[in-house]
């Protein structure tokens, strides 16, 4: 199965998506702006593209478009917003799970060092391949896990 | 290195042109007053930071755990000064950093951006333009244990640049 899971640093916040081959992740929502996914491992299908894209990819999500992915191999990519970006962050989260007021980098520590703040594995996903559709109540749910960590 | 609706992305990739044991392409990056988020998308390295004495040291000496496999999300501390040496057939990492001015003029001379490039990423008009930057490609050796620059990869033995 596939596997998601909200980053932050100083700027920004990542919406970050690991996926077995054949898995398939929908953003159940629409942005009143652009914005890219950015594949970092593998291949996949965009959206209504006619063809996989292999790493290193780039997508851009249309204003109103819900960014579908399928991945035709093991693949890893990240969405990238602004923390201060009002209008996406006020569309995707609440008070409660706003990034924007948790502590930096959510406090993950799987290790620090004298060169690392964070060094964090990405988990690449198990299990049998499945079609998940991640809604906005998703998404805080992980961001509020994160801040909370 | 290419701009997206709110960020500079700089993507490294690198092939490891010895099928056993070289390591032909290194990068070490200009080091940063701003904390550095990177993304590792693929492949395996050894991964060194520079002491204050200004030695290599080799991260795996300070850990025990695979810090230099991918995929893996890390932020590097501002004021490090960093490095790798490949060690699989192919290597990709992407930095991040935002579309601010402050910031993007602390990378500025790092990443050759030139000043007509700066305005032109900050330039609200490019939003929804994907630019591509710029694009280098460079051939270095170094020492996996050490870090030491090594001649050309003509000149260096195999047993020179053997992995752990």
């Amino acid at each position: 199965m596939a596997s998601v899971e909200v980053r932050k640093d100083i700027h920004s916040v990542y919406i970050q998506c690991a996926m077995r081959i054949n898995d398939t992740i929908k953003f159940d929502w629409v942005l009143p702006e652009s914005y890219t996914a950015i594949l970092i491992k593998g291949s996949v299908v965009f959206g209504v593209e006619p063809a996989a894209t292999p790493a290193l990819g780039l997508y851009r999500v249309a204003v109103g478009e819900k960014l579908e992915v399928e991945a035709t191999e093991a693949s890893v990519l990240f969405v990238p917003f602004l923390l201060s970006d009002t209008s996406a962050m006020d569309a995707m989260f609440t008070a409660a799970d706003d990034p924007r007021t948790a502590s930096d980098y959510y406090n993950v520590t799987d290790f620090q060092s004298t060169a690392y703040r964070v060094n964090s594995t990405i988990s690449e996903s198990t299990g049998p391949s499945e079609n998940l559709v991640l809604t906005l109540a998703d998404l805080q749910g992980i961001a509020l896990t994160a801040k909370g960590a | 290195m290419f701009t997206t609706q709110s960020h500079v992305i700089v993507a490294i990739e690198g092939e490891n042109l010895d099928e056993v044991t070289c390591s032909p392409f290194t990068q070490s990056m200009p080091m940063q007053s701003q904390d550095l988020t990177v993304f590792f998308g693929e492949g395996t390295a050894t991964i060194f930071h520079k002491d204050s004495n200004g030695d290599w040291i080799d991260m795996r000496t300070e850990m025990t755990r695979g810090i230099d496999v991918a995929p893996r999300f890390l932020v590097i501390n501002k004021n490090v000064e960093f490095g790798s040496v490949v060690t699989s057939s192919l290597y990709r990492v992407t930095f991040v950093l935002p579309k601010d001015r402050t910031i993007l003029e602390l990378w500025q001379p790092g990443l050759f951006i030139t000043d007509e490039q700066l305005e032109q990423i900050l330039d609200p008009a490019t939003r929804e333009s994907f630019i591509e930057l710029h694009a280098h490609n460079t051939e270095k050796l170094r020492n996996g244990d050490t870090f030491e620059e090594l001649p050309g990869p003509d000149e260096v033995a195999d047993s020179d640049i053997t992995f752990v």
